[in-house]
């Protein structure tokens, strides 16, 4: 059921390359993976996710009648979804510059229980990345888009993503060791 | 060659995804792009706007431009305060010159003639 958006959104924005796309149809088919996406880049935070999300349809939709049909329109939208979560991140630093509270603590390999456990240990680790550490990781490794590709979406040069992306591996194997150490153990 | 660390990150890929948005979820989404993205700005707000601007806009050129009190000064003609006493009666100096007594003597001897 697609009436909600389409009672208020005027179908007739979103003529791209001559063709009516239909918003609704549109967000159906690309809430899904925006939303894992920015789910990723906030830390694994669901509320935070869906705040970034929303806000970056609301962009797309504003921003489509100057789209231009030169890159794919899925990844034009992730691009919206990198820098709102870039903003996410940014206001969530400033609140804890405010108020003065400290980031999660790394779990130790005790609270180890199964799925959720190893989650909240890799959701640990992936969050303590440096923003620009966890965009490049979560868009090369997890999303699978090439270093240019990232580099493009994330407005930076590919050797700044290729830095990051080593960073970011290199302090993963460090968070993440022991549970390494228990895998090969077990 | 295997990538030490392709375990390690199929591993994250695997744990480190969310919970697919499910129809209510979705519709709760929809809810929101559409609360955050309305068709058009309305015109009574426009207008509302407008107003607002001008209305600061005024208010701004009176408070930098302030009616300004007519500044007082007991100089001479000119002067708004010096007229007023001239026409409504304050005290006059005596400005009146004494005649020297040569001019005094022959004054008085012109009128004995």
């Amino acid at each position: 059921m697609a009436v909600g958006v389409k009672s208020q959104i005027e179908p007739s924005v979103l003529v791209l390359a001559g063709e009516a796309v239909d918003f609704a149809r549109f967000f159906e088919s690309h809430v899904a993976r925006a939303r894992r996406l920015a789910w990723r880049l906030v830390g694994g935070d669901e509320a935070a996710a869906d705040d970034v999300v929303q806000e970056a349809f609301a962009k797309a939709y504003r921003g489509l009648a100057g789209f231009r049909a030169e890159a794919r329109l899925e990844t034009w939208l992730h691009r919206i979804v990198v820098n709102e979560a870039a903003s996410h991140h940014r206001r969530q630093r400033l609140w804890r510059l405010l108020i003065g509270g400290a980031p999660p603590e790394p779990t130790t390999p005790g609270d180890l229980q199964g799925d959720p456990g190893l989650r909240r240990i890799i959701s640990g680790a992936v969050g303590r990345l440096s923003r620009g550490q966890r965009e490049a990781f979560v868009l090369v490794h997890l999303e699978g888009y090439t270093v240019r590709e990232a580099a493009a979406l994330c407005d930076k040069s590919e050797g700044s993503v290729k830095r990051h992306l080593h960073r970011a591996l290199q302090r993963l194997r460090e968070d993440l060791a022991p549970l390494r150490e228990g895998e090969r153990d077990a | 060659m295997r990538d030490p660390d392709q375990g390690m990150v199929e591993q994250i890929r695997r744990l480190y995804t969310p919970e697919p948005p499910g129809p209510g979820h979705r519709a709760a989404l929809r809810a929101g792009v559409e609360a955050r993205a309305p068709s058009r700005p309305r015109p009574w707000l426009v207008a509302a706007a407008i107003g607002v601007v001008i209305v600061l806009a005024l208010a701004a050129l009176l408070m930098q431009h302030p009616v300004a009190e007519p500044e007082v000064s007991r100089a001479g003609p000119g002067n708004n305060r010096w007229v007023e006493d001239v026409l409504f009666g304050a005290e006059q100096e005596d400005i009146s010159v004494p005649l020297p007594a040569e001019y005094a003597a022959l004054s008085e001897l012109l009128e004995r003639q």
